[in-house]
């Protein structure tokens, strides 16, 4: 019996990577019919396309009602679980037209208020992002973040991006 | 005119900041205990798992002559109560210099004592320059050069 099993692994393993790939494919095709299930279930046509429409609204006029706001957050929420009511914000996650946002000092000011985001904020992210502060290679990282919300470091000298696993929301 | 933030985070996993202000008589800014809630991050409210503290600099002109940089005050407080920092539990200790309202060129310098003290206790350094098209009213606690 573990013959036979040493056997196949041999097999398995002297494929080449093109046969190989039929293996993972059931797998995938199970994965990506699970997302669908799950989006379907979770986030309506109907949703979808009043996400899509005051997304553009927003990025058309800069403006929303109060009642638009709350309702894009709450869709916001539904779909990617983050939970943002700051026009401002949603404006650069949407409207920016840019994988990861680098604020200026201005902008930290304004979203972190009256704190200095150099003695609290930045030493908490900094504490947070421990691992991805190796991976970037820098102990003092330019602070951004995805349209997502997700905070990315990025090194100063080689403009090496990596994306961590917290959230900007977490430190307002 | 340029300002400058100065200070130095102290940090660990079993770090006091009120045993380093017991030992040290020095003050410190922005003070976490182990155990306490933490105020922000993915782990808020939580129990802290480190303690943490800023050391800030004072403020480097008083009247018209700057008697002392303000990074040097900081490596003459870490070489002073270099076995105070170490009974305290400081296991990291970084020192931050903001630059803001920075016109043109930025010319800094830092003495080789001062150097010689940082790398003695195993301080980083990180350093920041803000240009002048930000806005300075909005950032508080610097101080004028």
């Amino acid at each position: 019996m573990e013959a036979n099993i040493n056997l196949l692994k041999i097999m398995f393993l002297t494929l080449p990577v093109s046969e190989k790939k039929w293996y993972l494919l059931p797998l995938m095709v199970g994965m990506l019919g699970t997302l669908a299930w799950w989006f379907s279930v979770n986030f309506s046509a109907d949703d979808s396309q009043k996400y899509q429409e005051l997304r553009q609204k927003l990025c058309d006029s800069g403006k929303l009602n109060l009642e638009e706001i709350l309702l894009l957050s709450k869709l916001l929420e539904k779909s990617e679980g983050l939970q943002i009511t700051d026009l401002e914000f949603l404006k650069e996650l949407f409207c920016a037209g840019k994988d990861y946002i680098f604020p200026d000092k201005k902008r930290f000011a304004k979203i972190f208020g009256k704190i200095n985001f150099h003695r609290n904020i930045k030493q908490e992210i900094l504490k947070d992002a421990k691992k991805f502060i190796r991976k970037v290679g820098t102990k003092n990282p330019d602070i951004g973040y995805t349209k997502l919300g997700r905070i990315v470091l990025k090194h100063p000298k080689t403009n090496r991006v990596v994306e961590t696993d917290l959230l900007f929301k977490w430190y307002k | 005119m340029t300002q400058i933030l100065s200070f130095c985070n102290f940090s660990g996993d079993s770090f006091s900041p009120k045993k380093f202000e017991e030992l040290t008589d020095l003050e410190l800014a922005d003070k976490m205990e182990v155990g306490e809630p933490l105020r922000l991050g993915k782990f808020r409210n939580e129990p802290a798992t480190y303690g943490m503290g800023n050391l800030l600099a004072p403020k480097p002109y008083e009247g018209e002559e700057m008697e002392q940089y303000p990074e040097d005050w900081l490596a003459e407080k870490l070489e002073q109560h270099a076995e105070a920092i170490q009974k305290s539990g400081v296991e990291e200790i970084s020192v931050t210099v903001v630059f803001d309202e920075v016109d043109g060129m930025l010319n800094w310098e830092m003495s080789a004592k001062t150097m010689a003290i940082f790398g003695k206790v195993g301080a980083h350094l990180a350093l920041t320059v803000y240009t002048k098209t930000s806005e300075p009213e909005e950032v508080e606690e610097l101080v004028e050069v």
